[in-house]
Parts: structure tokens; C-alpha cells; sequence
């Protein structure tokens, strides 16, 4: 009778290690979708306010996870901003002044003009596949597709901004089609949600993302990608600081 | 304004128009354009003086940018002020300081020039640049920003300027050659070269940047104006908040040669014998609530303790950034709403305890549109270093194309 206890514990929890393998392998087959493991992408970000709206377009070229480039086309105030990161370090070339200027940590986390992106989301500070315990807790219908829904907290020594990520996955194509964002205290912070769904290079993904703040009626920010190329040929030398003076 | 003059902005202007007319026809020229416009208005009394002075300033600048192929560049910048109001009818010297003299030649023009408006178009940039893959060649009018902090680039031997002069963010260029070799992503080397037609203005100078760590490290080994000087400064952290310096030893002033008028009663900044050394030490961290504190302390070793106000012709004529011992910079920031960012700093001399307030709001009104306001507030005796500032206050429209 103990023997069979015994083995019925291990059965349950070699099925949920098993269970939380499939939630992770589900969360990296959508990560690795949606930013391949290189990527030249060209984005319009949108800030939404109830009595103002702001817009931004950019360049961004990334090599997961440590290395991003990111020019800013659009406004002419901005134009020729570019910001390198690299691991943890990250410049800013500011073309007027003609200076390179390091940026601290502690600058990351600020947003521009006040979207619901941070600096860190846009240069993926953390990893959200390692980053994070998956659980699979249901499965639901968003727009026609049926998703798997993935519950993952953060790992008790990852240096991560959420208390808590549920993010809807569909089945077919691995997309992810909304995500909601939790802090600390298991409050709703923001939700993500992901349409037009269309092919960009090699794969269909969805191409506008809209943050909506939680409490915060009548904001949001939309990212909206206009072209993507995945798993460009480009290696950690490309983001170097002469580049950042040299790409239009 | 005279027959040459006309017949200068009559060319430029053709030219400007002769390259809009290449960049929109069927003709693959590569040209890019950027620039604004500004309007200041500005309202200063100053100690010495019961007048309040009030002051109109139209500022625009145009960049340009024309792609002769994939690794040469030609660049063109202007800048044109026309400055109207009651300082050009009390102070006729402030024409004079309007206009950035280079060694070679200025490429600048006054357009208005009468007891009430002074208009003054100059070119800031003018350079061809050539990238290879491993190095690039820049000659010309250009900026050679070597400078790690934030407010006093002692390490900049081409470009140093105020952080008073708030309005010219770009700073002034200068003719000079500049050679870059790229030994890695982050790491570098550099010759420099500033030819003027007398030694005591000309620049040279070799720069190594490195990377260790988290920390860019320049090393830098020159000569300016004929004094040699050696140079350190550094970008790095210290956890999640940013720290970064300079270090500069220099032969004392007088081995340049040049002399500037002198002070009556007093010794020159030039009569110094010891070599000079300076040294800045800044850091800076953010909150996540937009919070900003920024602090930076500039040591001079040859530095005055006092009458530092009184130096401040020679301190123009020398092209320094300060004459103290120790300068005290303190500036905290926070966006008090997503498009308005508050800031207030402080400039302290410890020694005369002369010191200046600053705050200033910015708003972005409209995308490419915003308003800046900025109040000087000093408080110091008559020969202190920012007794004689007063108190003022500006006003800035600026519309980005």
C-alpha cells in the first residue's frame, strides 16, 4: 500500500514536471517565433492618451538575447537617436550634440513620453523563457483561435520586473495573443493584446500589439511592426559603437 | 549689408536650392535634411544695472546631409541668429561675442547689423567624411566630442564649451582632421589635428578608447595650443547608477604663448608656473518615477579661491570652462506629467560661496514642437564667480523639422 502511495506521488509529479516541460516548450516555440534568434524589424509605437497621443518610429536590429540597436526615424526631434545595448550596458547617440552618452541601469526602466513600454521591454533586459516557472492552468478561444493558457512566475533569484505573467498561446502557429502582467502583489498591472495576424518573412505573426494599463481608462500604447526580417545574418560585432554613428 | 555679402547668400541660397531640386528629382542623390527653428525671448537684470533687459532672438538651423556613396559623406550645417532688443543697443561687445572666431577661416556672415539687430548666418559643419569598414577619415569643420561627462568636458581639446550656453547644444565645430581606427566594438584609437596658421592655436592630439568591465576608458596624450597635456576620463557604473570622470594634467597657460590682455591690480591666470591638473568626478542615478539626481564636481588645481568673477574676459580668451578651484554642479530632474520634465540645478563655488539656481520646465507641446522656460537666479558679491549673473529668465518656442 505504501509502494503504491509512493509511486502515485511520483506519477503526479513526474506529470506535472512533465506538464510544466510543455508549458515552457510552448512559451519558448512563441518567444522563439516572435523574435527568432536574429531579427531587423521597422516599428511605430504610439502612445495614447486620453487628451494627447504621441508617436515614434524606429529600426530595431537584435541578436537574442544580449544584443540590440535601435534607431529612431520619426519625429524630427528624436531622428538619429540611437540606443546600443549590449549585456547589461547600453549607450545613447545623440546626433545633434554628436555624443556618445552611457546610460545606468537605473535609467532603464523609464518609459518614453509616458508609453506603457518600458526601455527594458524594448531591449529585453530579462528572459521570459528562462526567467520564469510555465504552468499550463486552461485553454481558451481568443479570436477564433484556441489557446493554451500559461501561468509563469518569475524564479525565486531572477532579476525580473513581474510578480506574475498569464499569457493565451494559440495551438496552431504558436502565437501569443494576449498576455496579462501582474507586480509583486499579484495585481493586474497591464494586458497585451496581439492582432493582425499576417506573414512577415518567413512566418505568420501578429503585427500590432496594444499595452492597455490597467485602471487607466482611455490610454494605451500600440507597437506596430511594418516589416520584420528573422535570423538575419548578423553576429555580436555589428553592435559595436562605431555602428551606432553609421546606421540610417 | 554690402555687394560681397548679397553675393555670398545668393550662392548658398542657389546651392540649397539647386541640392532640394537634385534630392526630388529622377536623380539618385542621397540627401537628407533636418533642422529647426527658434524663437527666445529673454528678460535679465543684472546686478550693476537698474535697466531689465529685454531681448528677441530668432534662431534656425538647417543640418544637411548629402550620401555620395555607401562609404563617403558630405555634411553641411548653418546656423542663423538674429538677435533684436536692448542688450545690442547698451552692450555693442555682445556682436562680437555672437560670432565664433576660428583660426582659419569663420564662414560666417552678418546679414543685419544696425544699433538694434544684429543677424549673423555661419556655417558650424562643413566636412567630408569617408568610412572603410575598420577606420574613418573626417576633415573639415567638425565636432570632436571626447568628453565622458556630463557638464565639464575637460578632456574635449577641440569643442569645450558652458553649460551656460544653454541655446547652442551642438556646440561650436572646429577645422580640424580626424583619423579613427576601430580596433573593436567598443575600442578605438584617434588622431586629431587642428591646423591654424600660428602654432599657439594649433591642436593635435592622440586618443585610445578601451573598454574593461563595464567601464569605456580613454587615454589621451596631446598637445593644445602648444601645452602638452595627458588626459584620462571614464563611463562606467557603480550598481544601477552611472559613474563617470575626467583627469587632465597640462603645462601651466603661459606655454601657449598667447597672453591675454591683462588685469589691473591683479596677476594673470597665465602667471601660473605649476603644471595644471584637474580632475571630474561625476554620478547619476534615475527612479523609477522619473526621479533624477545628478551631481558632478569640477577641481582645478591651479584654480582661484577668490575674484573669480573678475576673470572672466581672460577665461573666454583662454577658452577654459571655469577658473575656480572647485566648481559644485547639482541638478535634480522629474517629469511632472509625460510630456513636461522639471529640472532644477545648481552651480556652487565653495570657496566664494557664489552660486547660481536654474530651473527650468520643457514641454512638448506638439510632436516636433516645445517650450522650454529657464530662470538664472545668482547670488554672490560683485567679484565673486556668480555674483555677476543676476538673475534672468528665458523663454524658448522651438519647432524641429
Amino acid at each position: 500500500m505504501r509502494n503504491i502511495s509512493i509511486l502515485l506521488l511520483i506519477l503526479v509529479i513526474a506529470s506535472n514536471l512533465l506538464a510544466d516541460e510543455k508549458a515552457r516548450e510552448i512559451v519558448k516555440k512563441a518567444n522563439d517565433k516572435f523574435r527568432g534568434k536574429s531579427s531587423y524589424s521597422e516599428a511605430r509605437l504610439t502612445v495614447i492618451k486620453p487628451n494627447w497621443t504621441r508617436s515614434l518610429t524606429m529600426k530595431i536590429w537584435a541578436l537574442e538575447p544580449d544584443y540590440a540597436l535601435i534607431l529612431i526615424t520619426k519625429p524630427a526631434c528624436d531622428k538619429g537617436t540611437v540606443t546600443l545595448k549590449r549585456k547589461r550596458e547600453v549607450w545613447n547617440w545623440i546626433p545633434t550634440i554628436r555624443r556618445l552618452i552611457k546610460i545606468p541601469p537605473s535609467m532603464m526602466m523609464q518609459s518614453w513620453m509616458g508609453s506603457d513600454f518600458t526601455n527594458d521591454d524594448l531591449v529585453r533586459e530579462s528572459s521570459m523563457v528562462d526567467d520564469y516557472f510555465h504552468k499550463i492552468i486552461g485553454q481558451e478561444n481568443i479570436n477564433g483561435y484556441d489557446c493554451f493558457v500559461i501561468e509563469s512566475d518569475p524564479k525565486p533569484d531572477a532579476g525580473v520586473v513581474w510578480g506574475k505573467i498569464i499569457s493565451w498561446i494559440s495551438k496552431k502557429d504558436f502565437l501569443f495573443l494576449k498576455s496579462e502582467y501582474y507586480d509583486e502583489d499579484v495585481q493586474l498591472v497591464k494586458t497585451m493584446f496581439a492582432s493582425k495576424i499576417k506573414k512577415m518573412d518567413d512566418r505568420v505573426i501578429p503585427t500590432h500589439l496594444e499595452l492597455v494599463p490597467a485602471n487607466k481608462p482611455g490610454q494605451k500604447t500600440i507597437l506596430e511592426y511594418i516589416k520584420i526580417d528573422f535570423n538575419i545574418n548578423i553576429n555580436p560585432s555589428f553592435f559595436s559603437q562605431q555602428n551606432m554613428k553609421r546606421v540610417r | 549689408m554690402d555687394w560681397s555679402v548679397k553675393k555670398t547668400i545668393r550662392r548658398l541660397l542657389l546651392a540649397s536650392l539647386g541640392l532640394v531640386i537634385l534630392s526630388k528629382s529622377s536623380l539618385a542623390i542621397d540627401l537628407s535634411f533636418s533642422g529647426y527653428l527658434k524663437y527666445l525671448y529673454s528678460n535679465a537684470k543684472f546686478p550693476f544695472s537698474k535697466t531689465r533687459f529685454n531681448d528677441h532672438l530668432l534662431h534656425g538651423r538647417l543640418n544637411s546631409k548629402l550620401y555620395l556613396n555607401s562609404n563617403l559623406t558630405l555634411t553641411m550645417e548653418t546656423r542663423w541668429r538674429t538677435l533684436y532688443g536692448q542688450s545690442i543697443r547698451n552692450f555693442p561687445d555682445l556682436k562680437d561675442q555672437m560670432i565664433h572666431h576660428y583660426p582659419l577661416t569663420d564662414l560666417g556672415w552678418k546679414l543685419i547689423n544696425n544699433k538694434t539687430t544684429f543677424s549673423y548666418l555661419e556655417v558650424d559643419r562643413l566636412n567630408l567624411d569617408y568610412m572603410d569598414e575598420k577606420w574613418q577619415l573626417t576633415v573639415g569643420r567638425q565636432r570632436i566630442p571626447w568628453g565622458t561627462s556630463l557638464v565639464w568636458n575637460i578632456i574635449d581639446l577641440f569643442n569645450p564649451l558652458s553649460i551656460l550656453d544653454f541655446d547652442y547644444e551642438e556646440h561650436p565645430g572646429s577645422d580640424a582632421i580626424r583619423w579613427q581606427y576601430f580596433t573593436g566594438t567598443l575600442s578605438r584609437i584617434e588622431l586629431a589635428y587642428q591646423p591654424a596658421k600660428s602654432p599657439d592655436k594649433q591642436t593635435a592630439a592622440f586618443m585610445w578608447a578601451t573598454h574593461s568591465g563595464e567601464y569605456d576608458i580613454y587615454f589621451l596624450l596631446g598637445s593644445q595650443n602648444k601645452r602638452k597635456t595627458l588626459g584620462l576620463a571614464w563611463a562606467g557604473y557603480i550598481k544601477d547608477a552611472g559613474f563617470r570622470g575626467e583627469m587632465r594634467w597640462s603645462q601651466p597657460l603661459y606655454k601657449s604663448g598667447y597672453l591675454p590682455p591683462p588685469l589691473p591690480f591683479l596677476p594673470s591666470l597665465t602667471d601660473k608656473r605649476k603644471n595644471d591638473f584637474q580632475l571630474v568626478i561625476s554620478g547619476d542615478y534615475s527612479f523609477p518615477n522619473t526621479f533624477y539626481m545628478h551631481t558632478e564636481i569640477l577641481y582645478n588645481r591651479n584654480g582661484l579661491i577668490k575674484n573669480a568673477g573678475l576673470y572672466q574676459s581672460q577665461l573666454q580668451q583662454l577658452n577654459m570652462l571655469s577658473v575656480a578651484r572647485y566648481s559644485i554642479f547639482q541638478e535634480f530632474a522629474y517629469d511632472l506629467h509625460p510630456l513636461v520634465r522639471a529640472n532644477v540645478f545648481t552651480l556652487l563655488n565653495p570657496d566664494d560661496h557664489s552660486w547660481l539656481l536654474a530651473p527650468s520646465v520643457s514641454w512638448s507641446v506638439l510632436t516636433n514642437v516645445d517650450l522650454y522656460l529657464i530662470g538664472f537666479y545668482s547670488k554672490g558679491n560683485s567679484n565673486s564667480e556668480f555674483g555677476a549673473i543676476g538673475k534672468a529668465f528665458y523663454l524658448r518656442f522651438k519647432y524641429s523639422f
